[in-house]
């Protein structure tokens, strides 16, 4: 057996449409150890947000197994599982007529996690994330990257060991997605979470993780993994040496050959 | 800033109301317009404030029992149907097309019949403004329910909540702008509902003793008791809006 935390093998999912069946992903094969960050970037329409929605439990694979620790699931993920991951989406996803506690709540209250133990958890992050004045707050009264910074504890108040991030930045810009990518990796460092990060933002996906797998479409599949070979902690700094603009354009190539390949 | 806004919101329809009431007034003096035509605001307010106690109190309590009465059965009731209808979608799909018949539909042809079934007191009429409110309610509010951004289910599939907790959660909050829509105007088929009830067949409520007033030329009182009607109409649409407001403190 494999010492993987998460795998995925021969995953397929094929959606009901209105012009028929179509394949978003097939032939999806991937593990990711304990502790890891892993990054899959592709083109829009490459079934990204798929294959992290099936691991989430949000949507059930056609075909292929998930493996959870060591645990195979054909149909779907349970909710003992789900317990353990926590997802996190590309718009804040808060609930508007929840104050920021509130918000922070539903994962307790789902999970039926009563006591002190729980609240502390709340608060702690809120400290993290230097939000805690904001508890009392409606989600409406903050800006777009306190939101997502919400966000991002929302899926951590339940104590999870796996983080699934879907383009979590991708509706701020740039300054303010490169400044939560540092806490990101933060917090990651401190809490060794493991995490599997969706973007299409190359130079991100080089900055956070220890893997970018590449994905290409039609229909959607991984076809390369480029493993990152730079030192921890990483630094916004480091987007300018060498090393780093040659994974940038190694990637970027990658992902260029494929956009070509459309053309044709 | 908001005090100010308020009491415009107050001073400007009242401002039109007293522009409204002066100029009916001199316009009925100036052109001599009968009082069995129109009666003047004036002898409408006088005759009325001199009649209230004995001829129109209780009938105005009457009505507003049955008002209120229906109102508050038939409000949850078009509520609950709705929350059915949204999470089974092989009853909304059966029974959504009845839906928009019964809001078209005027109760108040029902109440002869009814009567013989219920006799001649107040139920019938409650009966009436239950019915007349459970669909318009139910309308809106399962619009509402089923008018959800699909991101926010996915947050609850994501942590496995069953379907009540999304119910709960999400459904029901995300919907109460327009729940609330179908409370609003629940409110106002309450009161035309039980006012066409009293016209159908009662002898008290003040849909009766307008046609009962009418006969006797006493348009004053008619007029008034016109007037009074719609001035519980729009108290309860009023304080629907202030609930509303208190409950919705998220949306500013
Ligand atoms: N619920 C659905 N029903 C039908 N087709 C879907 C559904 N969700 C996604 N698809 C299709 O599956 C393919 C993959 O979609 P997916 O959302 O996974 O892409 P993505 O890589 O996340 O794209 P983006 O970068 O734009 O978010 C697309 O062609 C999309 O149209
Ligand atoms: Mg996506």
């Amino acid at each position: 057996m494999s010492n993987f935390k998460i795998e995925l093998e021969n995953i397929e999912k094929t959606y009901l449409t209105k012009n028929g069946p179509l394949i978003a992903v097939t032939d999806v094969n991937f593990g990711v150890e304990e502790n890891d960050f892993v990054t899959l970037v592709g083109p829009s329409g490459c079934g990204k947000s798929t294959i992290i929605r099936m691991l989430g439990g949000i949507i059930t694979p056609t075909k292929g197994k998930i493996i959870y620790s060591g645990k195979e699931y054909t149909n779907g993920i349970p909710r003992e599982e789900q317990r353990n991951l926590g997802f996190i989406f590309q718009s804040h996803n808060l609930l508007p007529w929840f104050t920021i506690r509130k918000n922070l709540e539903l994962p307790l209250n789902i999970f039926n996690l009563t006591g002190e133990k729980w609240q502390k958890s709340i608060e702690s992050l809120l400290q993290m994330v230097n939000l805690s004045e904001h508890a009392e707050s409606y989600p409406t009264e903050l800006s777009g990257g306190m939101q997502q910074r919400v966000g991002v504890i929302r899926a951590m108040v339940h104590n999870p060991e796996i983080l699934l991030m879907d383009e979590p930045f991708g509706e701020l810009d740039a300054i303010n997605r490169e400044q939560l990518d540092i806490e990101l990796l933060s917090i990651w460092e401190k809490t060794k979470k493991t995490i599997i990060f969706i973007t299409h933002n190359v130079s991100e996906a080089i900055l956070l993780s220890s893997r970018v797998l590449v994905m290409s479409t039609n229909p959607g599949r991984i076809i390369e993994e480029v493993k990152i070979d730079l030192p921890r902690p990483r630094s916004l700094e480091m987007m300018n040496e060498e090393r780093f603009l040659d994974y940038e354009e190694q990637i970027t190539n990658l992902i260029g050959e494929l956009n070509l390949e459309m053309v044709e | 800033m908001k005090a100010r806004r308020s009491t415009k919101n107050v001073l400007a329809p009242l401002i039109v109301l007293v522009v409204l009431l002066i100029g009916l007034e001199l316009i009925i003096k100036a052109f001599n317009i009968s009082r069995q035509v129109l009666p003047a605001p004036s002898a409408i307010l006088s005759v009325c404030a001199k009649e209230f106690k004995v001829n129109i109190w209780s009938h105005l309590i009457v009505t507003l029992k049955v008002i209120i009465t229906g109102f508050i059965v038939g409000v949850p009731i078009g509520i609950f149907c709705a929350a059915l209808l949204s999470q089974f979608k092989i009853l909304e799909k059966a029974f959504s097309p009845y839906v928009i018949m019964l809001v078209t539909t005027p109760f108040i042809i029902l109440v002869p019949i009814f009567m013989l079934w219920l006799g001649f007191g107040l139920n019938v009429r409650i009966l009436a403004v239950i019915l007349q409110t459970i669909p318009i309610v139910m309308l809106n509010s399962l619009s509402g329910f089923n008018n959800v951004e699909k991101v926010k289910l996915d947050l609850m599939n994501s942590l496995g909540a069953t379907k009540v907790q999304t119910f709960i959660k999400v459904i029901f909050p995300n919907a109460l702008p327009q729940v609330f829509t179908g409370i609003k105007l629940g409110g106002i088929f309450s009161t035309i509902a039980a006012v066409s009830a009293e016209f159908a067949g009662a002898q008290t409520g003040l849909g009766n003793r307008i046609m009962y007033f009418s006969s006797f030329i006493e348009t004053e009182l008619a007029f008034g008791c016109i007037l009074i009607i719609a001035l519980i109409g729009i108290t309860l649409f009023n304080l629907t809006s202030m609930v509303e407001r208190k409950i919705i403190i998220w949306k500013k």
